[in-house]
């Protein structure tokens, strides 16, 4: 039986689209992404499905002949009959699910990644971001050490969200926003609905701040909040732990980080309950604020 | 006794104020260096004694000239693998303890006790988010069989292309019985077995 159909896609906000040849369902995207160069090969319907932006900051781009990296999300039956979504980067596959949603969150993790790790004009650093003051507030920790959930009570408290994922640093040692949409869990599974406690913001409308501040904090439960402050060297140690780039780019790392620390102050410490430590953080700012010379509105998390 | 020489090769450095971050190209190991610490290994050029190195301290941080801080410092470097060539020396190595307390009789801050912190670069498998991947190695490897059999008849069947964005639809939306009538569709049309 033959069909025919009229697929109605809303086109990917940035990225060019193009149909290749006759197949109307396979959909090329291009992305120039903090200086990288990214293609997504998909099917038109997967890429409705993609959350916009797919890359936060990233620009879209005329296709490449020979981008530095593509990935390729499909559908695929498996051998148990089950369909699942495949991710694959360049001809391996690397992830597959029967999930759509989790498929689709990990081929958007792995293409914010290789962003991460090839970009020669940034230094990415996981951690959460926001901005309190009029300067950046980092939160480094790998995945799943509740980045997230500290991020989002911090937003609560009245900072604007810049990332739950990285620190984008510039080699001036600025942080630019990464505002995906953020992701929630709870015992180790996403919570989100969709709908996402925070709504993503163009990455360019939020301008680079210095960094004012370095909470590196270890989640356990129960834990007794028992701040330490770190020296500009540990500062770097407690950034550079979780820097993406930092074997295959040492130097750039290290220069642009100890630009960011120039302007900031760290401490450490285990931490409980993400609202009880978001208060405590913004307690140790309030306290240590003037030694910038800025007075930050803590009630507001603007600068006055 | 001889005079030791830091290590150079596949390192690089910033100074931070007083301290030192180095990154260790061959571990992938990057250290603080406080400032006591610092002072040691750029004075360790292979010319300098324990004894010279000592003097640096003394007129640097105004702590009495002390072997016993030197050769602290020259083991935190060590155990760093910052060394190129220790220093030969028959001196017994105080702990840190007695170190602190000896320092704290002359009224030195507990800051000049020599301090090494070292983390761990991480690889990009490291920085990952990937977790909980419900299919192994095996299982990929079977998919992408699958791939090589079925991707192309997909993509030449617009049953199945409607069927899979029908699913998409109805997967967004909750309704998971539509989402599974609309993937035994798509399974139907490239001939495959119903879920």
């Amino acid at each position: 039986m033959t069909e025919t159909i009229a697929i109605t896609l809303e086109p990917p906000r940035e990225a060019h689209v193009a149909a290749a040849g006759e197949r109307a369902s396979a959909c090329v995207a291009s992305y120039r992404a903090y200086g990288v160069s990214i293609t997504l090969r998909t099917t038109a319907q997967l890429m409705a499905a993609l959350p916009s932006p797919l890359i936060p900051g990233a620009e879209s781009s005329a296709l490449e002949t020979n981008p530095a990296v593509v990935f390729r999300f499909y559908p695929a039956p498996s051998s148990a009959g089950r369909p699942v979504f495949v991710v694959g980067e360049g001809d391996r596959a690397i992830f597959a699910s029967a999930d759509l949603r989790e498929a689709t969150r990990v081929l958007e993790s792995q293409m914010h990644l290789r962003a991460a790790a090839l970009t020669e004009q940034y230094v990415f650093v996981h951690a959460g971001v926001v901005q309190w003051g009029g300067r950046a507030l980092l939160l480094p920790g790998a995945s799943h050490t509740g980045k997230s959930s500290l991020v989002a009570a911090l937003v609560a408290a009245g900072a604007q969200y810049y990332s739950d994922e990285y620190a984008v640093i510039d080699l001036q040692g600025r942080v630019r926003a990464f505002p995906r949409q953020m992701r929630l869990r709870e015992n180790g599974a996403d919570k989100s609905d969709g709908s996402d406690a925070a709504e993503p913001v163009r990455a360019s409308a939020l301008g680079p701040l210095p960094v004012g501040w370095v909470m590196s904090l270890r989640f356990r439960d129960g834990a007794i909040w028992s701040p330490k402050e770190l020296t500009p060297g540990q500062t770097v140690l407690a950034l550079l732990e979780n820097t993406i780039a930092v074997r295959r780019q040492s130097e750039l790392t290290l220069s642009t980080l100890k630009l960011a620390v120039e302007t900031a102050r760290a401490w450490q410490s285990e931490r409980g309950d993400a609202a009880h430590a978001a208060l405590e953080v913004l307690r140790i700012i309030g306290e240590n604020s003037k030694i910038h010379g800025v007075q930050p509105d803590v009630s507001q998390g603007r600068t006055r | 006794m001889t005079n030791p020489i830091s290590r150079h090769d596949d390192i690089v450095t910033e100074n931070l104020g007083a301290e030192t971050v180095v990154y260790d190209k061959a571990s992938h190991r990057a250290h603080s260096l406080n400032q006591t610490v610092a002072l040691v290994w750029a004075s360790a050029d292979g010319q300098h004694s324990v004894d010279d190195i000592g003097e640096v301290l003394h007129r640097e941080l105004g702590i009495p000239a002390d072997r016993d801080v030197v050769l602290m410092a020259l083991q935190e470097l060590a155990q760093a693998n910052l060394l190129e060539k220790p220093a030969e020396t028959s001196s017994n190595l105080m702990t840190r303890r007695q170190l602190a307390r000896k320092l704290a009789m002359v009224g030195a801050s507990a800051a000049v006790i020599p301090l090494v912190a070292t983390v761990l670069a991480p690889t990009p498998a490291m920085a990952s988010s990937i977790v909980g991947q419900p299919q192994g190695q095996e299982c990929l490897q079977e998919i992408v069989v699958d791939l090589e059999k079925y991707y192309q008849k997909f993509e030449d069947s617009p049953t199945a292309q409607q069927d899979l964005q029908n699913a998409i639809q109805a997967y967004e939306k909750g309704n998971y019985n539509a989402e599974v009538q609309d993937l035994d569709g798509m399974l139907q049309a490239l001939g495959l077995p119903p879920l």
